[in-house]
């Protein structure tokens, strides 16, 4: 189930666009296909719900950005285990994917709370339905697009 | 302006509504709270707290030593400002950690800096506070030494 007007549920399509190319700019250097899923891509949001906002990116890239934001944590500490967790279920939250600074402005654009967070493709937490952000399909951006 | 890196993670178990844990956390290091109601951050002047709900959060699996951790109710980031020194930046999450702690709150602190913390950020340690088993009611868990 999708919301019908192929919106997240509860934005409006001006506001869908201006979040649409905040996140293409301050996600480009991940390099993923960045799309709404959870409640408000699959229309069973409440007022209550945030807005999740998923960077796809394919597992060899995942692994990279992983140990990149990870570093090299002490074995045995909650870092490491974090890390770990991280890897296990394909997902890299938004603190540590230094995306907090685009986190807050669409937070204070949207007044919802919105999450972002890294995930891998295939991985336990690549689940739709999703939604693509204005200009950018399921194969890549509109830019992308016309270079093919 | 604080830093763009995120310095140190802290996992909260607790019966409070976010609110409260940010207030609590404000009242311990001098600092005020802003934000809407699913998020909250706390301003000082070493740096920024924002106290958020834990996207993973399980209450089934909070219980769960000492790995329940990733699976708190709270996840709260600190953002120390640029100019803050590592001594400074450890001693407010020691700090943190103490404040929450002694409320009977559960809390581990994830960071490159555990073992520089009281009870190593709390991971693995008998001595912090930990959710107790949940009863065979919905009830949520309550944070208890063991």
């Amino acid at each position: 189930m999708e919301p019908p007007n192929g919106l997240p549920q509860g934005l409006t399509e001006q506001q869908f666009a201006v979040i649409s190319a905040k996140v293409r700019d301050a996600a480009a250097h991940l390099a993923g296909h960045a799309q709404i899923h959870g409640s408000r891509a699959s229309g069973t949001a409440t007022a209550d719900s945030d807005l999740d906002i998923a960077i796809l990116v394919p597992p060899q890239h995942f692994g990279e950005i992983w140990r990149e934001k990870f570093g090299a944590p002490n074995p045995g500490s909650a870092k490491f285990r974090t890390m770990q967790h991280a890897y296990e279920t394909g997902k890299i939250q938004c603190g540590e994917a230094g995306l907090r600074a685009l986190r807050k402005e669409l937070e204070s654009d949207l007044g919802i709370a919105v999450d972002i967070s890294i995930i891998e493709e295939g991985g336990p937490f690549d689940q739709g339905p999703y939604l693509p952000l204005i200009g950018h399909t399921t194969e890549g951006t509109a830019d992308d697009q016309q270079r093919t | 302006m604080t830093s763009k890196e995120l310095d140190c993670r802290v996992f909260v178990e607790t019966d409070r509504p976010l609110e409260d844990v940010a207030r609590l956390l404000a009242q311990s290091c001098d600092g005020h709270v802003s934000g809407s109601h699913r998020s909250r951050t706390v301003r000082t002047v070493l740096g920024e707290i924002d106290v958020r709900l834990n996207e993973e959060s399980d209450s089934r699996r909070v219980v769960e030593f000492p790995d329940g951790f990733l699976f708190f109710r709270y996840a709260l980031e600190v953002y120390p400002s640029p100019a803050v020194a590592h001594e400074e930046r450890v001693a407010f999450t020691a700090n943190m950690l103490r404040a929450l702690w002694s409320s009977g709150s559960a809390a581990v602190a994830v960071s490159d800096y555990e073992p520089e913390l009281p009870h190593r950020g709390g991971y693995k340690s008998p001595s912090v506070p930990w959710p107790s088993p949940r009863f065979a009611s919905e009830k949520e868990p309550v944070a208890t030494n063991r």
